[in-house]
């Protein structure tokens, strides 16, 4: 499917332009990862030269959301020929204007080039990172400006909410929720549509209406880049729930981390009041819901349902046991329907476009059980050692090694394939076996990692599993909120043991003990977080057991990674004595004269890696 | 440090003296001091009625909330998933090298400077990233992290 069908870019209207519109629109991503590399002076840029050239009413420069190939930024596209641009500087502005603006000549040198390839690819929709992506919760993406909200209606906006309120009862909506097979997609993968009921047969008032976009799994920007590139399809999702489940109170629960999202939101939740598409009587049809936001304080625990309710009342966001559930006491002990951003953003398409298109995209069979498959799209966060990193959103049943290879571009600097992390601190490793496992919930699991909020991080021959299982146990000890015995101490000693492992300190035996104290903890804590924190050490040691071996026997990482296993040293046959990694070794670790091969004195060598980082001849060896 | 009470009273009154919008005023204490003075601490307690342990129990409890003050440039070295294996870690240990601090969060001398490990600022795309100041730097380095900063401290001589 071409990314951009040619209808989309119908129907769109930008203030200012003539009665036809402009001819041209560039459609300069505007997310946080292209802001951050300078998409704000492209476009004053392109303002300015726009207007030398007389060329202001004939071709508009709108910010659009992320486009997901933030490494590639600032990206833009051009429409309606759908040229894409990307690296762009303000000094290539004035070439690209003349040029194409202009004389409509595309610059090739601005276009994207396969790795390994000569040829330009110059079309967005030609591209393998764009070619196999499938946008339904990305629907927008790249295509309005997310500050606009009547280029969010342009789009067949609200529409969705339109005919819930007006065709369909709650029930209606509640049955279509649960046909449709939608799982949720911050991890859990639990039937929305179920939630949903449950919510709305739990007695007790008011009932809240939360989107949880405390995207705390580090490596998933998702729920970032939906809120940046399109906040009205998640108000519209959640409006549709509310009406669902009878409540009229709707809270957003992000993180502080992430405050351009978060000024998107708030203009997005005050347009669509002043629009009327929040508040009172909602469409004249008697329907009130309004929606606030609450701003988290920096806690990966906070995205564990109980504790977010916990931290929105003010306290410190600890977690409660599971059996008591949030859809029947939640926020304030009220009914509360708990979804992700994600999630939300799905609701007004499968409304707008049925049941039936909606299942036939995924695997497995939801008709009699919404457990039966996992049916749609599913947004990754695509990044780590791949050529391609970015956002890619795919349907469900599409294999490892399509989204790793075709979309990704595969591996770079020549390096091997080792393994692919998903599911954040709670999935596993997933190793080159798997590589044609098709992704969903279920098979995830099934092979001992899980879908998660979507993070899925590449790694190559240089990593170290051992390091990677430290990582996340490492991460959890200093998240973890302490409730719980095993959460707190269980995950402590995990993490000493992998430390001794990492430093050649482990003795005989650690695996056998390290395998014990993860069922321990796995199965003992008290909230899910603590439930799936041992799955980066379990899936490691399924898939990477020589590695853990070869630290504890051997004293030896076979990645090169584990600081006190390694050392550094330079290829005589490589350096060139430039001698650049002698001027910046913070230790005077490095002599040797210019143009003659220079050596590291290991006594002093501190291992910081940065004559590795600055080598221009590759010389530096470490094992 | 003086704290003027007036400033306290208005984040109180902003978030209308509820106790349940705890969190976000201490949010905007920490944005205004650049930690949570012990002086406000006690102030918020006396002023909503609610005991220090409290106050300190959310303070410690959220990693946005520190007891001492950050620096005028607080570095934020990403070191979610995608960041860890493209070196973010040995990038904060070498920017704390530099700076003269041995832990995290610790200021530098001059007030400058400090610096802190963040969990994933969403930027996996660009990773290695360190924030310095809220300015995103993608793709960064130990070298480049040391130009910049050597570049805002020359900036801040100069004043």
């Amino acid at each position: 499917m071409s990314v951009i069908p040619s209808e989309n870019v119908d129907g769109m209207k930008y203030e200012g332009g003539g009665a036809n519109g402009y001819r041209m629109y560039l459609m300069l991503c505007g997310g946080t990862g292209c802001v951050s590399s300078g998409s704000y002076e492209i476009k004053d840029a392109l303002e300015n030269e726009l207007e030398k050239h007389k060329l202001s009413n004939e071709v508009a420069v709108v910010m659009t959301g992320c486009n997901g190939f933030c490494a590639q930024g600032p990206v833009m596209v051009v429409q309606p020929d759908g040229i894409f641009y990307q690296f762009l500087k303000v000094k290539d502005i004035p070439l690209l204007v003349e040029e194409h603006m202009l004389k409509g000549r595309p610059v090739e040198k601005l276009m994207f080039t396969p790795p390994d390839e000569k040829l330009v690819v110059p079309k967005m929709s030609d591209i393998g990172f764009f070619k196999k992506q499938r946008l339904l919760a990305l629907r927008n993406r790249g295509l309005i400006d997310p500050e606009k909200i009547e280029e969010y209606i342009a789009r067949d906006g609200y529409k969705a909410l339109a005919k819930v309120l007006t065709e369909m009862n709650p029930e209606e909506v509640i049955q279509e929720m649960i046909a449709s097979g939608l799982r949720g997609r911050g991890g859990g993968g639990f039937p929305t549509g179920i939630k949903w009921k449950t919510c709305r047969e739990a007695p007790g008032e008011p009932k809240y209406v939360v989107c949880n976009a405390d995207e705390g799994d580090p490596g998933a920007y998702m729920d970032r880049s939906i809120i940046e590139g399109d906040p009205h399809s998640v108000l519209e999702g959640m409006a549709i729930a509310a009406y669902a489940v009878g409540s009229s109170n709707g809270y957003v629960y992000i993180r502080h981390e992430y405050p351009l999202a978060l000024e998107r939101l708030e203009k997005a939740i005050a347009d669509a009041r002043d629009y009327g598409l929040l508040g009172k009587n909602i469409f004249d049809q008697g329907f009130d819901f309004d929606i606030n936001i609450h701003c988290g304080a920096g806690a990966f625990v906070c995205g564990e349902s109980t504790a977010l309710m916990a931290s929105m009342e003010g306290r410190p966001g600890e977690p409660r046991a599971k059996y008591i559930h949030t859809v029947e006491h939640g926020l304030w002990d009220r009914p509360t329907n708990l979804n992700n951003v994600e999630t939300y953003a799905n609701v007004p398409i499968i409304i707008q476009r049925g049941v039936k298109w909606f299942t036939s995209i995924g695997t497995g069979d939801v008709s009699e059980n919404p457990w039966g498959g996992s049916k749609g799209t599913k947004v990754f966060s695509l990044v780590g050692k791949v050529w391609n990193t970015g956002l890619v959103e795919v349907p469900m049943g599409i294999t490892l090694r399509e989204i790793i290879f075709d979309i990704g571009g595969g591996i770079p600097n020549g390096k091997k394939f080792k393994a692919v992390q998903t599911g954040g601190p709670s999935g596993g490793v997933i190793p080159e076996s798997l590589l044609d496992l098709p992704v969903d919930f279920d098979q995830l699991t099934r092979v001992g990692s899980m879908m998660g909020s979507g993070g899925m991080i590449v790694m190559d021959e240089d990593d170290c599993m051992v390091d990677i299982a430290r990582y996340f146990i490492d991460f959890l000890v200093g998240e973890s909120c302490g409730k719980c015995l095993p959460g707190r101490e269980g995950l402590t000693q995990i993490s000493r043991m992998l430390n001794d492992i990492c430093d050649g300190q482990a003795q005989e035996g650690v695996l056998e003990l390290l395998e014990e104290t993860c069922n321990t903890v796995a199965n003992c804590s008290l909230c899910a977080l603590g439930g799936s924190a041992p799955n980066p050490v379990l899936s490691t040691l399924r898939y990477f057991r020589d590695e853990y071996e070869a630290h504890v026997r051997e004293k030896r990482c076979p990645a090169g990674l584990c600081k006190n296993l390694i050392t550094y040293s330079i290829d005589p046959d490589k350096c060139n004595g430039c001698m650049l990694c002698a001027r910046e070794c913070p230790q005077n670790a490095i002599d040797g004269e210019k143009k003659k091969p220079h050596r590291i004195n290991t006594d002093l060598c501190i291992k910081c890696g940065i004559c590795k980082d600055v080598c221009n001849q590759d010389a530096v060896i470490v094992k | 440090m003086e704290v003027q009470k007036a400033e306290v009273d208005n984040i109180l009154d902003h978030w209308k003296r509820d106790k349940s919008n705890l969190i976000e005023m201490l949010e905007d204490v920490q944005e205004h001091y650049r930690y949570i003075p012990p002086e406000v601490a006690i102030t918020i307690a006396k002023e909503l009625d609610i005991s220090m342990n409290r106050i300190f129990h959310i303070a410690t409890f959220y990693k946005g909330f520190t007891l001492e003050p950050r620096g005028k440039y607080p570095i934020s070295v990403c070191t979610g998933t995608a960041c860890h294996v493209k070196g973010g870690t040995r990038i904060l240990e070498n920017i704390m090298r530099d700076l003269g601090v041995e832990r995290e969060g610790q200021a530098t001398e001059d007030q400058l400077f400090s610096v802190e490990s963040v969990r994933c600022i969403g930027c996996c795309g660009l990773a290695p990233v360190v924030a310095i100041g809220g300015e995103i730097h993608g793709k960064t380095s130990s070298m480049k992290m040391k130009k910049a900063i050597d570049k805002l401290r020359k900036k801040e001589q100069a004043q």
